[in-house]
C-alpha cells in the first residue's frame, strides 16, 4: 500500500502561527501537505469543494482557529458538524484564547479536541509532536477506509 | 305691788333712820361714810371695768363684765340709798335697788356657770407663752422648709431658663404641639428652617407645614402620639413658608402633664438636605471610584491578555531564528539574537505575572477550609526543579485555614521559589510553622540564603522593585507583590525580617 499523504486544512489567519505549524509538521516523519484558508468562508468553500476548490482534496483533518475574520472558527465549527458529508472529519480547535466559555462550547459544537496555543515555543514542538503522534500516527482516520 | 311702785320716794310710812333706835354719830357716820365709800367703789369699779372693755375690745365674754358691772353698780347704789336712808328714808326705792341686783348677782351666777369651763380653757400668759414659743418654732421650721423649696423652685426655674434657652438657641426645629395639632411653641430654629415666625404660626396647625400630598402622615403620626408609643425618627419631606418643600428627619415625642396623660407632642426637625446630598454625592462619587477600579483592572486584564499575542510572535520566531540559522549566522548576529530571545522570554514572564497580579481582585471564589499541609505539599510537587537543589522543605502540622486554594497556593510558591531562588552556597533548608496568635494564623517561612538588609524589608513588596539586577537572579520583581495582595485582601499581613548573609524569615498572617 502506497504511504498516503494526510491532508490537512489550516484554518488560521495569523501569518506567523501558520508559519510555525507549517515548520512542525515540517519535521514530521509522517507525510502530510497542508492547505491554509485565512477565514471561515475560504475554508468551508474549501471543504465543500467550491469554486476554485473543486479538484482538491477532501481533508483528513482540520486545524481550525476560533479567532477569524468574516466568519469566525465557532461557525465554520458548526458548518463541519452540522453537515452530513462533513461531520466526520475530526476538528482540532487550535486557538489562543484559554476561556472555559470557548473550550466549553467547542466540546458542545462537537470539535474533536481542543488545543490552546502555547506561549513558549518549546511547548509548541511538543504539542504539534503529539498531535503528529495522535492524529497521524494512533488513530484511524474516518478516510482510513478510503486508501 | 303698784303702791310699791307709785310711792317709791314716800318717805310719809317711815322714819329716818337717824330717828330709828338710838345711833350714836359715830355709829351712824360710819354707817353712812361707808356706805357712800362703798358706793363710790362700786360706781368706780363698773367705769373702770367699761373702760378696760372699751379699750380692749376682743375681750372674751364681755357680757359678763357687763353683768359684773351692773351688779355691781347696782349694789353700789343700794348701799347708796341705804346712806341715804338716813335722812330719807326711801325704804321702797331701796328695795327695788336691792330686789334689782339680788335678780342681776344671780343672772350673773346663771352666765357664769356655762362660762366657767371655758374661762378655765383660757390660757394663762405662761401657757400662752409656751404656746407662741412651739408655734415660734413650728413656723421657723415651716420657714426653713419654704426656704428649701423656695430655692429648689428657683433651681428649677433657672433649669427651665436654661432648657429655655438651649430650645431656644438650637439650629434643629423644636415645636410643640396640642392633640389637635394645633402649634403651641416655635423656637429659633423652626424659624430659621421654616421661615416663620413665631408670632405667625403659632395658634395654626401643624399641617401647615406639611406638603399636601403627605398630610396623611399627621394623622398617623397622632394617633401613634395618643397611643403613647414612641415614635422612630423618620425622614420625609416638608413645606417652607415660600413654599419650597425639603428633606427633614423628623422625631417626635409625646408630652405628658404631671398626671400622666398626654397633652400634647414635640416635634424636632432637622434640615437634611444638605445631608442627604452629601450622601448622594458620596455613593456616587464610590460608584464612580468602583467602576474604575473595576475599568482599570479590566484594562490590566485585557491588556495583560492581548499583548500577549504578539509577544508569542516575537519570542516565537527569535527563538526559530535562533534554532535554525545559529550556525548560519555569524557570533554578534547570534548574540544579538540571544538578546532578544531573552528579552521576548522577560517579557512574557511579566506579562503572566502582570495577569495574575491583575486577577487577584477578580477572583471571588467562596473561601473553603483548606489544609496548609496539603497546599505545600502540592505546591512543592508542581514545581519541578526542586530536586535538582537539593533543598529540604520542612513543614508540620500546619492548620487549617478558610482561604482561596488557588491564592493561597500561589502566596506558597512564591515565597518558597524565592528562597529556593536566591539560596546561597550552603545547603539550602526551608521551615515553614505557624503559631497562632489571638484570632490569627502567623504563618513564618524560614530559609538560610542570601538574606537581604533589613532596611530593604518593606521595599522589596512593591510592584516591580528588585534588590538584585536580573543578569543575577531572574525573575519579574512581582512575586513578592503579588503575594501581599493576595493576603491582604484576606484581612492578613506580611512582611520580612532578614539579615544579610544569613538568610530571611517572611511573616505572613491569616484570620483564623
Amino acid at each position: 500500500m502506497k504511504e498516503k499523504i494526510i491532508e490537512i486544512l489550516l484554518v488560521e489567519d495569523n501569518d506567523g502561527d501558520v508559519e510555525l505549524v507549517l515548520e512542525a509538521f515540517k519535521r514530521s516523519k509522517i507525510k502530510n501537505n497542508i492547505t491554509n484558508v485565512g477565514n471561515g468562508i475560504e475554508a468551508i468553500s474549501y471543504l465543500r469543494k467550491e469554486g476554485k476548490y473543486k479538484d482538491l482534496n477532501r481533508p483528513d483533518l482540520v486545524i481550525l482557529d476560533l479567532n477569524l475574520p468574516i466568519k469566525d472558527g465557532r461557525w465554520v465549527l458548526t458548518q463541519i458538524k452540522s453537515n452530513e458529508d462533513l461531520n466526520d472529519i475530526p476538528v482540532i480547535i487550535m486557538t489562543s484564547s484559554n476561556s472555559q466559555k470557548d473550550i466549553l462550547n467547542s466540546y458542545k459544537l462537537n470539535a474533536n479536541c481542543y488545543i490552546t496555543k502555547p506561549l513558549d515555543l518549546e511547548e509548541f514542538w511538543k504539542i504539534m509532536s503529539s498531535i503528529e503522534a495522535f492524529w497521524l500516527s494512533t488513530v484511524k482516520l474516518p478516510s482510513y477506509s478510503q486508501q | 305691788m303698784w303702791e310699791l311702785i307709785s310711792k317709791l320716794f314716800d318717805t310719809s310710812d317711815f322714819p329716818a333712820r337717824w330717828h330709828c333706835g338710838h345711833w350714836t354719830s359715830l355709829h351712824g357716820w360710819i354707817h353712812i361714810i361707808s356706805d357712800f365709800a362703798i358706793w363710790g367703789a362700786y360706781a368706780a369699779i363698773p367705769i373702770i371695768l367699761y373702760y378696760f372693755i372699751s379699750k380692749k375690745r376682743d375681750v372674751p365674754f364681755s357680757f359678763i363684765f357687763i353683768l359684773f358691772g351692773g351688779f355691781i353698780l347696782s349694789c353700789g347704789t343700794g348701799h347708796l340709798v341705804e346712806a341715804i336712808i338716813f335722812w330719807h328714808p326711801w325704804y321702797r326705792f331701796s328695795a327695788l335697788i336691792k330686789f334689782a341686783t339680788a335678780v342681776i348677782s344671780w343672772a350673773t351666777i346663771f352666765a357664769l356657770i356655762p362660762v366657767i369651763p371655758k374661762a378655765l380653757e383660757l390660757k394663762s400668759p405662761l401657757e400662752l407663752e409656751k404656746i407662741v414659743k412651739e408655734r415660734t418654732s413650728e413656723l421657723e421650721r415651716i420657714n426653713e422648709n419654704l426656704a428649701i423649696e423656695v430655692v429648689q423652685r428657683k433651681e428649677a426655674e433657672e433649669e427651665q431658663v436654661q432648657l429655655a434657652a438651649l430650645v431656644n438657641s438650637s439650629y434643629d426645629a423644636i415645636i410643640r404641639k396640642d392633640l389637635n395639632s394645633v402649634i403651641q411653641s416655635w423656637n429659633y430654629g423652626a424659624e430659621k428652617i421654616f421661615g416663620y415666625t413665631a408670632k405667625e404660626i403659632i395658634g395654626k396647625s401643624i399641617t401647615v407645614l406639611i406638603p399636601p400630598d403627605l398630610l396623611n402622615e399627621e394623622v398617623d403620626i397622632m394617633r401613634k402620639v395618643k397611643s403613647g408609643g414612641p415614635i422612630e425618627t423618620f425622614e420625609s419631606k416638608r413645606l417652607r413658608k415660600d413654599g419650597s418643600t425639603f428633606d427633614a428627619s423628623i422625631t417626635i415625642s409625646p408630652i405628658n402633664d404631671t398626671n400622666g396623660n398626654i397633652i400634647g407632642a414635640s416635634k424636632i426637625a432637622r434640615d437634611i438636605t444638605k445631608q442627604k446630598q452629601m450622601k448622594k454625592d458620596l455613593s456616587e462619587a464610590m460608584e464612580k471610584v468602583k467602576q474604575s477600579n473595576q475599568e482599570l483592572e479590566m484594562f490590566a486584564y485585557v491588556a495583560s491578555h492581548d499583548l500577549q499575542e504578539p509577544l508569542r510572535m516575537v519570542a516565537s520566531f527569535t527563538k526559530l531564528l535562533e534554532e535554525k540559522y545559529k550556525d548560519k549566522l555569524d557570533e554578534k548576529a547570534n548574540k544579538y539574537i540571544a538578546f532578544s530571545v531573552n528579552g521576548a522570554k522577560r517579557m512574557q514572564e511579566l506579562i503572566n505575572s502582570l495577569l495574575d497580579y491583575s486577577r487577584i481582585q477578580r477572583a471571588d471564589t467562596e473561601p473553603e477550609e483548606l489544609d496548609c499541609n496539603e497546599i505545600v505539599n502540592e505546591v512543592i510537587l508542581n514545581m519541578s526543579n526542586i530536586k535538582e537543589t537539593g533543598v529540604k522543605i520542612n513543614y508540620l502540622e500546619l492548620p487549617k485555614v478558610y482561604s482561596n486554594k488557588i491564592q493561597l497556593s500561589q502566596v506558597f510558591q512564591n515565597l518558597i521559589s524565592n528562597a529556593i531562588k536566591y539560596r546561597s552556597s550552603r545547603p539550602l533548608v526551608i521551615d515553614i510553622s505557624a503559631k497562632k496568635e489571638k484570632d490569627k494564623w502567623l504563618f513564618a517561612i524560614k530559609d538560610n540564603g542570601i538574606g537581604f538588609d533589613q532596611e530593604h524589608a518593606e521595599r522589596i513588596f512593591e510592584l516591580f522593585e528588585r534588590l538584585h539586577s536580573t543578569k543575577s537572579y531572574e525573575g519579574t520583581g512581582m512575586g513578592l507583590a503579588i503575594c501581599k495582595k493576595i493576603i491582604e485582601k484576606q484581612g492578613g499581613g506580611i512582611w520580612a525580617e532578614s539579615e544579610a548573609d544569613k538568610g530571611s524569615t517572611f511573616y505572613f498572617t491569616l484570620p483564623a
